[in-house]
């Protein structure tokens, strides 16, 4: 099953290097119809999980403290470029007071944090052990 | 309030605008100590994995889709969806001379009650042994204090000498003998004042033992004074799998630290028997194919990576040498099984101890026959090479021949002999638990055995004649003794004045 998942996954993916929604669509089709009705589900779970890594790659949450210029947003989606290596992707822009300053960016499994909250954070158990 | 406020305006000043990057994965399973993350596209094998409320565990398994963790410590905070981050670092325990006296846990936090030790230095659990090059030969003794040891299977400072045997066989005891005596030669090494005495520190491992049993093994080494030359590792038998995995590990890079200072170490891993079952839960947890016995295929790899860290250093790289003495239990005296042939190819020599020899009474249990030293009398000191070096020869020849003692009037004078000999060569061997000599009384009383001072004394009698030369030579002898530490060798005047001292032993023995 592990071969046919993998198969399904590069199916998946369009020709711009994303996750096509009417690929996956005919992928699910086929599952579907081809697919021994014992197994129909596992093999739709298994697919499920094997593209959640590969969507959450093509997209990226931005929290900053207060808005931004369209010229530094620009910036920060060169940076995702230049640290994944990947154009195609999203940037969603959300305002998060709690970070104090600076920028948070969280794209799969990696977390960029240039934030006054994580630079506080490190004083903590300096200045706590010189009290 | 004022230093307060100074102090964090101080701390805030001194930010400097840093970023930082980390790999995070969620917790998709987690049982039995061992947890499944997804994510963590980026860490590395045998990475320490931070979590909430600091527990770490380290990453052992490297999958396609997930990465597997084994956990560190108390873990039951722990839940499905829980967060773990990368830390860029390989698990590391802090090292020094902070550590003797003090009984530590796997990450070398103190679990004794004493404070905080203060580290300045840490060093990495897993490191490569060191090659061939930075190595040099073992030709230091090092004295266990253990008559029967040192006389035939002697140890030197950065061998490798398995002590192997069946459960309650003394095996344990051989190893504490073996710090305590070191101990004792510290104490008065370093009283003596003498610039090129060396000191050898111990390491005392516990891995899987019951808490009562280690809590007695402190108590032991502190009545003797020996504890605070000794760092103790504590990975008790209620502690999880992964602990008990990572403890030799810990001890090792303690001992290093010894040993690439230019110091000599000691280090006692007990039992590794049980440290190769704790390694096989781990992999079979972490679902690893499983080999022989269920044990994973490097099991092999688990304790020669550990005891190749195990050496001695040439004069270039410090002239340190970390000596280990691994410990392996076997079941109903079967040397052949899986693990203990393992580690016997890996390291310089076993002592082997046997029950039946225990419950005769023979005690140290030691099965001279298959006990080894690959090192041999290089190790030894001349004087004991003059004494001791027939010994084992004498002594095969004497079991050979002791089927026959049924047939005592039927023997020649000299098979007689020899068993006589022998007898008494048994009986003087015998040595009391958490008593090891110093390597002057066993000169003198192996010298003593090899003139023939014991021969016209009953074998029943030997023992108490052994404790009465020992006293007459710490007492009346002293100058003697002291001799025998400083040439280190059994010149002809030597050989005179134990002479004399002997026949004015025998005098005061009846």
């Amino acid at each position: 099953m592990r071969k046919q998942t993998k198969l399904f996954v590069k199916e998946s993916i369009g020709e711009n290097g994303t996750v096509d929604s009417k690929r996956v669509q005919a992928v699910c089709d086929y599952i579907d119809q081809n697919a021994p009705q014992t197994r129909k589900l596992s093999m739709l779970r298994a697919y499920m999980k094997a593209l959640k890594p590969i969507l959450a790659r093509e997209e990226a949450l931005v929290e900053i403290s207060g808005d931004i210029t369209e010229a530094d947003f620009k910036e920060l989606e060169n940076f995702v470029f230049e640290q994944t290596g990947r154009k195609n992707i999203r940037l969603t822009k959300v305002i998060n007071k709690e970070l104090l300053g600076g920028v948070k960016i969280t794209c799969a499994d990696k977390i960029w944090e240039y934030t006054t909250i994580s630079a506080i954070g490190t004083l903590r158990p300096n200045t706590q052990k010189n009290i | 309030m004022n230093d307060i406020l100074n102090e964090i305006s101080s701390r805030i000043k001194e930010i400097k605008a840093q970023g930082s990057k980390s790999n995070v994965g969620k917790i998709t399973a987690f049982a039995d100590g061992v947890a499944r993350l997804d994510g963590l596209s980026d860490a590395m094998y045998n990475e320490m994995i931070s979590f909430k409320n600091g527990v770490f565990g380290i990453a052992l398994n490297l999958g396609e889709d997930e990465v597997g963790c084994v956990m560190l410590g108390d873990a039951t905070t722990l839940n499905e969806g829980d967060e773990g981050k990368t830390t860029g670092k390989l698990l590391s325990v802090p090292v020094g001379k902070n550590l003797l006296g003090r009984v530590v846990d796997v990450l070398g936090r103190p679990i004794d009650g004493k404070g905080e030790i203060k580290c300045d230095e840490y060093y990495p659990v897993e490191k490569i042994a060191p090659g061939i090059l930075p190595r040099r030969s073992v030709n230091q003794p090092l004295q266990t204090g253990i008559l029967e040891v040192d006389a035939m299977i002697p140890i030197g400072r950065g061998q490798r000498e398995l002590i192997i045997g069946d459960r309650c066989t003394g095996k344990t005891s051989i190893a504490l003998d073996t710090i305590i005596n070191q101990a004792r030669i510290n104490r008065e090494g370093l009283a003596s004042g003498d610039p090129d005495f060396r000191p050898v520190y111990s390491i005392y491992v516990a891995i899987g033992q019951k808490n009562a049993n280690i809590a007695r093994t402190i108590q032991l080494l502190e009545k003797h004074g020996a504890l605070e030359y000794t760092i103790i590792v504590s990975a008790s038998a209620s502690e999880n799998a992964a602990n008990l995995y990572i403890a030799p590990y810990s001890g090792c890079a303690m001992g290093e630290w010894f040993m690439q200072n230019g110091m000599d170490a000691l280090i006692v891993y007990d039992d590794l028997s049980k440290h190769a079952a704790a390694y096989r839960q781990v992999s079979l947890l972490l679902k690893r194919p499983s080999g022989r016995e269920a044990y994973p295929g490097d099991v092999f790899y688990l304790h020669s990576k550990l005891l190749e860290r195990s050496a001695r250093l040439n004069d270039q790289n410090g002239g340190g040498s970390l000596t280990a003495l691994p410990i392996i239990e076997t079941q109903q005296g079967d040397v052949s099984a899986y693990i203990p042939t393992n580690v016997i190819s890996i390291t310089d020599g076993q002592i082997f101890l046997e029950t039946d020899l225990f419950n005769q009474g023979v005690r140290p249990a030691i099965s001279v026959g298959i006990s080894v030293s690959r090192v041999g009398s290089s190790a030894q000191m001349k004087a004991f090479k003059q004494v001791a070096g027939k010994l084992k020869g004498e002594y095969a020849q004497y079991k050979e021949l002791a089927a026959f003692a049924q047939f005592g009037s039927d023997l020649d004078a000299r098979t007689k002999s020899i068993i006589d000999k022998g007898d008494r060569l048994v009986e003087i061997l015998k040595q009391n638990n958490n008593s090891p000599k110093p390597v002057e009384i066993e000169v003198a009383i192996l010298w003593a055995l090899q003139n023939g001072y014991f021969d016209d004394i009953d074998t029943k009698k030997i023992g108490e004649a052994e404790k009465s030369l020992e006293t007459f030579v710490s007492t009346r002898g002293k100058a003697t003794a002291d001799k025998i530490i400083k040439e280190k060798v059994i010149s002809d005047d030597l050989a005179s004045e134990l002479k004399s001292m002997c026949d004015d032993w025998r005098k005061t023995f009846a």
